[in-house]
């Protein structure tokens, strides 16, 4: 045990009395005299907790004033808390994401294009070898890169009819047929990685009811990438008539370069060259 | 169903997949440590109560939001601590008469305490103690405070801190070493004034 163990055993009231910090305290006289200091601070803390050991009955009062304060509440404040714990959610996923060296940052470009080259190839070849082993099969999705990094175990299950479905539910019904992804046959995993609900924006009111047509935009543009290049084998010669994707961004990418850096405009995100073609993918969702 | 074996992070995925109802099972771990921490830095039960229920509402509404790679104890206290804060701003700027309400005769109504199985004196000597520890907590700068009750009321570990704290883990050890030596030195102050129960 080094000093810096011994400061959280002094610090842990389960292993303050630990045999181990015993031995160090008899060898250290630096730890020692800190827990001599700190002994009396510590002992403060020994007190049983408040709200431990409180029966149902003797504590009814208090629950029925939160309940009351709670229901009293405005639905502001509300709001004000959900876009804190979403705000603290999107903080600590970023704090708990691996931290990239110079090294690696100069070289992960570079990796990224070259994985997307072969992942792209890949998917090129599977797009030919399965149309013609299975024409009027469901397409199925090529994972983008978007739920690869976010839902790693589910991306091989990706299937672009249930993400569709998911957004569908959550947003495009009328309030009132609106209902969890999960009951309307969307893939759930799906719903959990909403794009509306994964907005970094605080000031955007993550709940509020988007109007219809501004997500069937999304999700129209959603199609466009991911079923029309499965269904039509088109889209490399389109991408690059316009000349916004192709060169920089590999197909699997360009979703989430856009997401991240579109802010709130919709039509930012998805240029009108893609949604020009969705005649195919409207066929798709609404029908 | 026993959810016991299941750690939170578990729970947390089942309850995004649709399990609403597994989301007590998650609050009832947490409940009594963020109740501590909130009456504590609140000085309020009720308030505490409010504060933590609204927690757990806040977390249920954004559990979208969650995501496995950090812990669920580490959000929770996150979202504790900052409606935490924001309680105290607001009460800051409008100062809350009721918070210890003042009887009809002039004497201060009792706290709302609740019931332990302990003899009257030891039951009076715990309350003073937690009564100082309150009062000398409150005389410490907030992350010092903050820091002390996550590791003594929450039971949190020092990355835990240093993550709901936004700050990093030997940041973490010192506010908790420094509050603790600043309680120490103030509490042989009042020794030494003769003011300790």
């Amino acid at each position: 045990m080094n000093c810096d163990d011994a400061f959280d055993c002094l610090t842990d009231p389960a292993r303050r009395e630990s045999r181990a910090l015993r031995v160090h305290l008899k060898t250290c006289r630096r730890c020692a005299h800190m827990q001599t200091v700190l002994e009396p601070a510590l002992a403060l803390f020994d007190i049983p907790a408040t709200f431990e050991a409180v029966d149902d009955a003797s504590y009814r009062d208090v629950d029925q004033t939160a309940a009351d304060t709670a229901s009293r509440k405005p639905a502001v404040a509300m709001h004000d808390s959900v876009r804190l714990a979403a705000s603290a959610a999107y903080r600590l996923q970023a704090a708990s994401a691996p931290r990239s060296t110079h090294w690696q940052s100069a070289v992960r470009p570079a990796l990224g294009y070259a994985a997307a080259l072969v992942i792209g190839a890949a998917a090129a070849l599977a797009l030919f070898q399965g149309d013609a082993a299975d024409e009027q099969a469901a397409p199925q999705a090529e994972p983008c890169s978007w739920q690869m990094s976010r839902m790693a175990d589910a991306r091989h299950n990706a299937d672009v009819r249930t993400l569709l479905a998911a957004c569908i539910a959550c947003h495009l019904n009328p309030p009132a047929q609106r209902q969890p992804a999960a009951e309307a046959g969307a893939h759930p995993e799906f719903s959990s990685i909403c794009l509306w609900s994964q907005k970094k924006d605080e000031q955007r009111d993550l709940y509020a009811p988007r109007p219809a047509a501004e997500v069937k935009r999304v999700v129209l543009s959603c199609v466009a990438c991911h079923v029309d290049r499965r269904q039509a084998a088109l889209p490399l010669r389109i991408e690059k008539s316009t000349r916004r994707i192709e060169p920089r961004c590999p197909p699997l990418g360009r979703c989430d370069a856009r997401l991240i850096h579109s802010g709130n405009e919709i039509s930012a995100l998805f240029p009108g060259e893609c949604m020009g073609r969705t005649a195919e993918s409207r066929s798709i969702i609404e029908g | 169903m026993s959810c016991v074996d299941v750690d939170d992070r578990q729970l947390m995925l089942r309850v995004q997949l649709g399990e609403g109802e597994l989301f007590d099972h998650l609050a009832a771990r947490y409940r009594d440590r963020l109740l501590r921490f909130a009456a504590s830095k609140l000085g309020d039960d009720a308030r505490a109560e409010d504060v933590v229920q609204e927690t757990f509402l806040a977390a249920f509404a954004a559990r979208h939001t969650y995501d496995g790679q950090f812990a669920f104890s580490t959000w929770v206290w996150t979202i504790l601590i900052n409606l935490c804060r924001r309680e105290h701003r607001r009460r800051a700027r409008r100062p809350d008469k009721l918070m210890r309400p003042a009887l009809a005769d002039g004497s201060e109504a009792p706290m709302l305490e609740p019931a332990h199985n302990e003899t009257g004196l030891s039951r009076l000597l715990l309350s003073e103690q937690r009564e100082q520890l309150e009062v000398l907590l409150d005389e410490l700068s907030d992350v010092q405070a903050d820091a002390l009750r996550l590791r003594f009321y929450g039971g949190l570990q020092y990355n835990e801190i240093a993550q709901t704290m936004n700050c990093s883990l030997s940041g973490a050890k010192r506010r908790v070493r420094t509050g603790l030596l600043a309680l120490a030195e103030r509490l042989g102050e009042s020794n030494e004034r003769g003011d300790v129960p």
